[in-house]
């Protein structure tokens, strides 16, 4: 028996290795494209074995050194760092041996481009008898240069292949590239390629043990027996660490243009407890964000209201859409590929906000085999599949329909005899995407989404005289097409064309009635257009510019009673009256973001942002210039300092010529900050700062008349008197994403005060929280089983105290006596959600289960407070109380 | 939308409190306004809660506006089931505020204020009232000041009228922790257009008592349980819908302007609040306008005799009929349930 060892070096190339996004170091070139798409992983070409340190190959050590390896343009590596020092000289060896590495460059958008690749050497010793039949060639020499074939191959190249096969990834039968492939016995190694593959030349007939080895996967040992003139075919099904698969994302070092980006990964956005699985609701969890009233999907950023931030899918803005009950979002998170938030001082390409932006990156399809999802729970079930249709083009498709309605009726109470009571409540989704590859030419997609919700409530009872038949439905279609491509030197051309409508409409009719007694119909379509070009210009200039068109009518089509024109008349019975209202609004965007390395540390980004607007007509346009500034205090700490104006035009409704105020004029705001980011390790990021933002010339309501020229009045319904100023404190200690856990640990201070009309006193905004703690946590112990838990702590929302009542003798009803408005608050929100999920894998699919407990605790939050008939007694409204949810969800 | 119907629907779903229709303790139930010939005159048939006078908007003359003022006398009804007491009450007239009370910046005019026995069981009904006397020399002209001050401020009401308050107060003679607060609006407009023509309060002509089995039962009118000896009698449990018999006109049609210098002609509508001491209502609120879905809710509503009786318990009932330009009238009755 013989005593060998054997050091096998991972390599991390194609797509399953982690390239980690970076600080970057203040010696290293600049990279060249980092906002593009990693279109080629760099492919290891020549390997060497390190030497087993003898001390430790003595002492029968063995070790795994996770190291980074930094490889330029041409495909030479440039520097190696130990990310895990393990000592022993293992650390030395693995540098000396990664340092000779060659590799096939990168590709970011078609053009070679520097990239870092984390990797793991492992220095293992195996102990075997050699075989009597096939000479060992010895580990420390490589194969003559005659003899050498691709990574994949492994053996005498001009001996025919003996042995063929490919890795796959039990449960997703994602092919694995990078992975190390060794017949024990013979000493040879294959690395598989970027389909997986590996091939053995020349390996004698005999009995063998086949061993694959990937940091992130369980090692596979299989025997195999080959007989004479025999070819034979393997295929080896690698089991994720952990049980459950683990797709890392692949991300190009991308340029810095922003302040502060809080990304999320889809691997977040599926597994947090109490979300729903629902991409949006993760986004809540972060800094910045405060916390939304009865679980609903709002995005508070800043205590700024709802509208004020704008949501970006691939850049077009899109109304934050939810389903009835404030969720679940219809976006389907096997289309995503990333959330980043801005919670503000955004950059110049988001426009038309001046709260936050929330940017959704779509997910590329792959012509990589058929893939899809599945997942079924009490409230709906939905599917996602994914395929190929050429080599180039490929598409996919998702979709999810609620089944509420189904249960509604073993639960409503029976219509009276002669009668009847049907509730239907009934939300689906839909979302399309289909990608085409032109190599050179570029990447063409074409992106549609739409949702339905609707409602239909029939309630007739012979002995009543009053019955219902109220229908009302919300939908939402869009489609983005998008072509991008490569300008040469490393700019990058994207242009998209965008349509959308959306439509509101309510109806309202007695259950006998031929037709509706009242109706709403409320139609929005959009039309948006962006061509934006970004890349390095030069060594120390990146460019990120584009213009950005939307054009939006909106039309009112209504049959309501209308009690606007009369004056000082109350209560009065007013039949409906059709109304037909419209508004159009126009707006014409430019944008320049440019990144200047002032010096090896300091970076300057002036921005600039123009739009001119044709408001009903009537011209409107706005400036905002922005600068902010990233100092690099040490490779892994960063500060930053930021400064801006921001504009956005009023809702349509605000602008009608009836209800609303044509002559309003856009909103403005002014955002600073300064806060730093801090990188202590690899997983580890700390990223705080503290923030201003002053919202000025707010479109509000108010109830003032005005005199015209002819003598009527005219009501203002709208001007531009509001204001509102918030201040802050924001901090995120995030864990990174890794095979066992991910979590981050958000708290924000925050106050955020409005004033409605000039004179008026300044109050707390109907959404101000001075303090929200989330913790958010992931872990997977193994054997398929993934547990989380996230913690929400926040303030009690604003309220106004009521201190007595008077009764109306007019109304027969009581008035409220307020105290000072939104002087008081409701009891602090804490909650606690947990998740549980088992995965099965097979080998081309995968079967999770879980639970997801919302307050598990069953906290009684206080949400609202309501009142008896006469203010006397109040009683609180609470949020949800311990909710269950049991479902069930496939991949293959 | 949807979101409200089901956040409204989450608050309305929550808490238990009170029954608003099932007076407990003292409260106030509702205030009227008559205009009288005279301070003390008894009101004229047909009068109402405001008065048109006629004026030059571009120059109003405060002498010509004073001089077409009338005495206005306002009631109260009080219910105290609870305590066996005197009451003690107050009346002030004032400004309304952006919220809708008094507004304290504003001049204010004390109308009257008095001891009343105690309003169930006292030997004969009390009935505070107070009454606005233009005619006296400070109560006008405070009543000048709150009127201007009202029209400086919202130029556009002088057009529709211009409103303005009085506050009634409650409570037991030596416990101020225990007043109750009630307001009433007053209006006085320009005639603009020229058609327009004061509101009158409204009345019923009488109340219709039917039983499930089809029979009716004769209501005593205005009669508390301690005046009468005719409450009629009904079993434990008994539905009893009342149902209101409106005179022929009593919706008087009126002209409002608008805010392009038109005017509008519309239709009172009336609504009725139901209250009891006992028992159950299967509607606080009926009449009113149209519901969004073309609802419109029948004038009478159900009062269901409380189950739990032994022997004899004798319930106060009210209805409280209003149309929307502060006309108010009121109807006390009595049932007694026996076992």
């Amino acid at each position: 028996m013989g005593r060998w060892y054997l050091a096998i070096a991972l390599i991390a190339i194609a797509s399953a290795p982690a390239f980690a996004q970076e600080a970057r170091p203040p010696e290293a070139p600049p990279p060249a494209t980092p906002t593009g798409v990693v279109t080629r992983s760099p492919k290891l070409l020549q390997a060497v074995a390190p030497d087993y340190p003898p001390a430790a190959l003595a002492a029968g050590k063995t070790a795994q050194v996770k190291v980074r390896i930094k490889i330029d343009a041409s495909g030479i590596v440039t520097a190696v760092e130990v990310i895990e020092k393990v000592g022993d000289g293992f650390d030395e060896a693995a540098i000396a041996a990664a340092m000779q590495y060659v590799f096939e460059p990168a590709e970011i958008d078609g053009k070679p481009a520097p990239i870092s690749v984390e990797t793991v050497i492992h220095f293992v010793i195996e102990t075997q008898e050699e075989p009597d039949e096939v000479p060992l060639p010895p580990p420390s020499t490589g194969p003559t240069p005659q003899e050498t074939g691709p990574p994949n191959h492994a053996g005498n190249s001009l001996l025919p292949v003996t042995i063929e096969g490919v890795v796959v990834e039990r449960g997703t039968r994602r092919k694995l590239a990078g992975v190390i492939v060794s017949i024990v016995e013979l000493g040879l190694d294959a690395v598989t390629g970027e389909d997986g593959s590996f091939y053995f030349h020349g390996v004698a007939p005999g009995n063998y043990k086949v061993l694959a080895v990937d940091a992130k996967f369980d090692r596979l040992e299989r025997p195999i027996s080959i007989a004479k003139r025999e070819k034979l075919e393997v295929r080896l099904w690698m089991r994720p660490r952990g049980g459950n698969p683990y797709e890392t994302v692949v991300e190009g070092e991308r340029e810095v243009l922003e302040v502060t980006r809080r990304t999320l990964q889809r691997q977040q956005l599926t597994s947090i407890p109490g979300t729903f699985g629902d991409p949006i609701r993760v986004i809540q969890t972060l800094p910045g964000m405060n916390r939304a009233p009865f679980g609903l999907g709002l995005l508070l950023v800043r205590g700024s209201n709802p509208d004020d931030t704008g949501i970006y899918v691939d850049g077009h803005e899109v109304p934050a859409l939810f389903h009835f009950l404030g969720g679940p979002s219809i976006f389907n998170v096997e289309m995503l590929e990333s959330i980043d938030l801005y919670p503000g001082g955004f950059p110049a390409r988001f426009g038309r906000k001046h709260g936050g932006a929330v940017a959704l990156e779509l997910r590329p399809t792959k012509s990589d085999g058929v893939h899809g999802a599945a997942k079924v729970d009490f409230i709906d079930a939905g599917g996602y599949v994914r395929a190929p249709i050429t080599k180039d083009v490929s598409f996919a498709f998702a979709g999810r329909r609620s089944y509420i309605d189904a249960f509604l009726g073993f639960v409503l109470p029976a219509p009276p005899a002669g009668g009847q009571r049907i509730v239907t409540p009934i939300y689906y989704d839909y979302a399309g995407r289909l990608d085409w590859n032109l190599k050179k030419e570029g990447r063409l997609s074409l992106f549609a989404i739409g949702s339905s919700d609707t409602l239909h409530v029939l309630d007739q009872d012979p002995e009543s005289p009053v019955s219902t038949d109220l229908d009302t439905s919300v939908k939402f279609f869009r489609v983005i097409a998008t072509y991008a491509r490569s300008l040469g030197g490393d700019l990058k051309l994207s242009v998209s064309p965008a349509w959308g409508r959306d439509s509101l409409t309510f109806t309202g009719a007695q259950a006998e009635a031929a037709g509706p007694f009242t109706s709403v119909g409320i139609i929005n379509n959009s039309l948006s257009y962006r061509a934006r070009v970004t890349g390095r210009l030069t060594k120390h200039l990146v460019l990120d510019t584009g213009i950005d068109v939307l054009s939006r009518v909106t039309t009112y089509d209504a049959l309501v009673p209308l009690d606007d024109n009369l004056i000082n008349a109350g209560g009065v019975d007013i039949p409906p009256s059709k109304v037909l209202r419209g508004a159009q609004t126009l707006g014409i965007g430019g944008y320049i973001d440019l990144g200047i390395d002032v010096s090896k540390r300091l970076k300057m980004i002036p921005s600039l942002r123009l739009d001119s607007y044709i408001i009903d007509g009537q011209d409107r346009a706005s400036a905002d210039p922005r600068l902010v500034a990233r100092y690099q205090v040490s490779p892994t700490l960063t500060g930053k300092a930021y400064i801006g104006e921001f504009s956005q035009p009023p809702q349509p409704e605000a602008i009608d010529r009836r209800f609303g105020n044509p002559n309003v004029g856009i909103e403005h705001a002014t955002h600073m900050g300064l806060g730093y980011e801090w990188k202590p390790d690899r997983l580890w990021t700390i990223d705080s700062e503290i923030y201003w933002a002053r919202r000025r010339d707010l479109v509000v309501f108010t109830n003032e008349i005005v005199m015209n020229d002819d003598g009527t009045f005219s009501s203002t319904n709208f001007n531009n008197d509001g204001r509102r100023d918030s201040y802050g404190l924001e901090m995120l200690i995030k864990r990174e994403i890794s095979e066992h856990a991910f979590g981050w640990l958000s708290y924000t201070f925050s106050r955020a005060r409005q004033r409605n009309q000039l004179g008026n006193p300044f109050v707390p905004t109907s959404f101000d929280q001075p303090h929200v703690l989330n913790a958010v946590g992931s872990w997977k112990p193994g054997k398929g089983f993934e547990l989380g838990a996230r913690f929400q702590l926040a303030s009690g929302r604003p309220d106004t105290p009521v201190i007595g009542a008077t009764y109306d003798a007019d109304s027969g009803s009581y008035v409220p006596l307020s105290g000072e408005r939104r002087s008081i608050r409701t009891s602090y929100f804490r909650q606690l959600d947990v998740r549980a999920e088992k995965v099965w894998l097979y080998d081309t699919w995968s079967l999770g289960l879980y639970l997801d407990i919302i307050n598990v605790t069953n906290a009684e939050n206080v949400e609202a407070i309501q009142y008896d008939y006469r203010y006397r007694e109040s009683a609180p409204v609470t949020g949800f109380p311990i909710l269950p949810t049991l479902g069930l969800r496939g991949t293959w | 939308m949807i979101r409200a119907l089901v956040l409204a629907a989450l608050l309305a779903g929550c808490g238990t409190f009170e029954d608003p229709t099932i007076v407990l303790d003292l409260r106030v139930l509702a205030m009227s306004a008559e205009l009288v010939p005279n301070p003390g005159d008894l009101p004229e048939v047909g009068a109402g809660p405001d008065q048109v006078v006629d004026v030059d908007l571009t120059m109003p003359m405060a002498a010509q506006i004073l001089e077409q003022l009338r005495p206005t006398r306002l009631c109260a009804l009080a219910a105290d089931p609870r305590n066996a007491r005197d009451l003690r009450w107050s009346m002030t007239v004032c400004m309304i505020d952006e919220e809708g009370r008094c507004d304290p910046d504003a001049p204010t005019i004390d109308l009257g204020s008095g001891v009343i026995g105690d309003p169930e069981t006292s030997e004969a009904r009390q009935i505070p009232c107070a009454t606005i006397e233009p005619q006296d020399t400070q109560v006008g002209q405070k009543l000048l000041a709150i009127l201007s001050k009202t029209v400086t401020e919202n130029p556009v009401q002088a057009l529709g009228g211009v409103d303005y308050t009085v506050v009634f107060s409650i409570g037991a003679v030596d416990d101020r922790s225990t007043d109750v607060y009630a307001s009433k609006h007053l209006r006085v407009s320009p005639r603009i257009p020229e058609a327009r023509v004061a509101n009158t309060n409204p009345r019923v002509d009488y109340v219709d008592a039917a039983l499930e089995n089809g029979g009716t039962i004769p209501l005593p009118v205005d009669s508390r349980c301690s005046d009468t000896f005719l409450a009629p009698r009904v079993p434990p449990g008994t539905r009893v819908t009342l149902f209101p018999i409106e005179p022929a006109g009593v919706r008087e049609t009126y002209v409002v302007p608008t805010l392009d210098g038109q005017v509008a002609m519309l239709e009172e509508t009336m609504t009725y609040q139901w209250l009891a001491t006992y028992g159950g209502w299967s509607d606080e609120l009926t009449g009113g306008g149209h519901d969004l879905l073309g609802n419109q809710s029948l004038l009478g509503s159900d009062w269901i005799a409380p189950s739990e009786v032994t022997g004899s318990l004798m319930v106060s009932l009210w209805m409280i009929q209003r149309d929307e330009r502060y006309g108010t009238k009121w109807f006390e009755t009595c049932i007694e349930v026996f076992r």
